[in-house]
């Protein structure tokens, strides 16, 4: 027998609702498709907003393996160039490009939980962090100096196949399969984020020690969690090397994870959507600078300043600071409701006391 | 002391840390099921020493050796976690809490740490938060009810303590390891210690505890048994009255507290 204590109010917790979460990311893009559809496929905002998609899911795995159970990676550039790459040496397969998705999914979540679940059987998350820079340094030299993988100049003629009768070579459809392939993504991450199993990733995060002297298995969750991270980096390069067309060893360095990682960090990494919402950001202000008098200097100059401000006044990022704001709103909602349901009854006081008034 | 089943048995346990500090050495000691332990000590005598490397805690910092048995099974060489699975529950000098999640989120990480199976990782955990009858009066008996909801950033340091001694409790254990539980207390606030302990053990019949405490009236007032560490040893083992009258420990320790 249990009784309920927290009030089912969807304003006291709306993230926490898996159902609330599911609509909200097909309304989302629902959104970006009629956004898409009003600035042009064809135009140049229009690309900036396609090359949104893989770039966004590649900053999301950066959330999942740091925000969700605490491990700092520099190398999930690797995950999603062995994504890339699977797309670039099946080029001349004529495999569904949804098949090919799904291979590099399970090509680069694998890769990734065999590295963790190597590393971190031993080794702290320190170390863990530094193993995967020299790993993602490792493939990068190993990438340029093997001819398997086209070297700097990277691999051309990546096909995009076509989907139920759908040519993808059109601008638009491709389009359209893009964002499908990362709703179900972003469908299949929110499961994960509201299961027992997402909440004993952050509490990993949080204090593991605590975490493990309760009787959970952190390690098993973390490298779990960073395989699921690899899975939807691997995803992402496969979209972005369909998309171009082209993959190089260049996503492999390190400046491509960087950006990824200031992305998610300015969004919020911790959140479900901080690093989806940091990259659109970080794109289209940098769209948009690239043609103003500042140039690609510049951007280098704002998006310090831009970081520094956010560390500075939103440490857990944009979304971490909209999350605050809304659980304290709705600690005044919810007093002002049982004041109502107070008032209207006779009941003196609800027994589930709830928020810091009374 | 009570005649009963043993349910912890620590033999020649010694820890040195890596800094070469050596804070346990051949300590054995053994637990009753319903037994109630208190360590007693000076300050860096080895007692959270002892209790971190009865959990696993130290398995980075330290070189532990020696046995370690849960109801006769071996764990000397258990993850953390797999001791708190079998029974094991303990509490810091420090709260040790996930900062950020709220109080219910404590208690369903709990919940799943208590459960066995695939499904406790995979079920929605929105839809667990509602109290078990067994939880619940944890809650009323530490009298977090009214912050279920808050996020222990909010709390401060006296209930975060109980924050974490509700997580630990819901997990289940069989055998309680506490940590100071009155540290930083007043004299009223450790009588409420007292009081929240001696009611868990009306809870939980069959909960075994160790305790590492500083204040003796909580000592007297809870503990069966009592044994005293001074620099990493165990110098005495009796009821607290025996311990109080050995004159060692007297000298040692006891003479600035119970002579007044």
């Amino acid at each position: 027998m249990s009784r309920p204590v927290v009030p089912s109010r969807w304003w006291a917790h709306p993230g926490e609702s898996l159902w609330v979460r599911m609509v909200l990311i097909v309304v989302v893009a629902g959104l970006y498709v009629a956004w898409i559809d009003n600035v042009g496929v064809n135009t140049g905002l229009g690309s900036v907003l396609m090359l949104i998609i893989p770039g966004a899911l590649f900053a999301l795995a950066m959330g999942v393996s740091y925000g969700w159970c605490g491990l700092v990676t520099f190398g999930q550039g690797a995950f999603f160039s062995m994504g890339g790459f699977t797309a670039a040496l099946l080029r001349e397969k004529e495999l569904s490009p949804l098949s090919v998705v799904v291979l590099g999914g399970v090509v680069g979540g694998f890769a990734a939980w065999v590295f963790a679940a190597l590393v971190l059987r031993r080794s702290t998350s320190l170390w863990f962090a530094m193993l995967t820079l020299a790993f993602g340094q490792f493939l990068f030299e190993y990438g340029n100096k093997s001819s398997h993988f086209g070297g700097p100049d990277g691999i051309a003629g990546i096909p995009r196949g076509s989907v139920f009768g759908q040519d993808l070579l059109m601008q638009w459809p491709f389009t359209i399969y893009s964002l499908i392939v990362a709703t179900v993504v972003m469908l299949v991450l929110a499961v994960v984020y509201v299961s027992g199993f997402g909440m004993v990733g952050r509490a990993a995060r949080l204090n593991s020690q605590r975490a493990e002297a309760l009787g959970l298995n952190v390690v098993m969750i973390q490298v779990t969690m960073f395989g699921v991270s690899g899975a939807v980096a691997g995803v992402a390069g496969v979209l972005l090397a369909q998309q171009q067309s082209f993959f190089s060893t260049g996503y492999l360095g390190l400046q491509f994870a960087g950006a990824a990682i200031v992305a998610a960090m300015i969004g919020g990494v911790n959140s479900y959507w901080g690093p989806l919402i940091g990259f659109t950001i970080l794109a289209l202000a940098q769209n948009q600078l690239a043609g103003s008098t500042l140039g690609s200097v510049g951007w280098d100059l704002v998006l310090g300043v831009g970081v520094v401000i956010i560390v500075l006044l939103a440490p857990d990022g944009l979304m971490g600071g909209l999350d605050s704001a809304r659980r304290s709103l709705g600690r005044r909602m919810t007093r002002r409701a049982r004041v109502d349901r107070r008032r209207e009854s006779s009941e003196p006081r609800a027994p589930e006391a709830v928020g810091e008034g009374s | 002391m009570t005649a009963g089943e043993e349910v912890l048995a620590v033999s020649d346990l010694d820890v040195r840390y890596r800094s070469g500090f050596q804070a346990v050495s051949g300590v054995s000691l053994s637990l009753a099921r319903n037994e109630r332990l208190a360590v007693i000590g000076p300050n860096g005598a080895g007692k959270t020493s002892l209790v971190s490397a009865i959990c696993g805690d130290l398995r980075r910092k330290a070189s532990v050796t020696g046995d370690l048995r849960i109801e006769g099974r071996s764990v000397a060489r258990r993850r953390p976690h797999v001791r708190a699975r079998m029974g094991l529950g303990r509490t810091y000098q420090v709260a040790q809490v996930f900062p950020g999640m709220t109080v219910l989120e404590h208690l369903a990480l709990a919940r799943i740490a208590r459960r066995r199976g695939v499904g406790r990782w995979l079920r929605e955990v929105k839809s667990e938060f509602e109290l078990t009858d067994a939880e619940a009066k944890v809650i009323d008996l530490l009298g977090l009810r009214k912050v279920l909801t808050q996020r222990v950033s909010q709390l401060g340091q006296g209930d975060l303590k109980l924050v974490e001694l509700a997580a630990t409790l819901c997990a289940e254990p069989q055998i309680l390891l506490l940590d100071e539980p009155t540290a930083g207390m007043g004299s009223r606030e450790a009588e409420n210690v007292c009081e929240v302990i001696e009611t868990i053990v009306a809870l939980r019949p069959s909960l075994s505890i160790i305790l590492i405490e500083h204040n003796m009236d909580v000592v007297f007032r809870v503990a069966q048994r009592a044994i005293v560490m001074h620099q990493g040893r165990v110098i005495a083992d009796g009821t607290p009255d025996d311990v109080r009258a050995d004159s060692e420990v007297r000298a040692l320790y006891l003479g600035y507290h119970a002579g007044a």
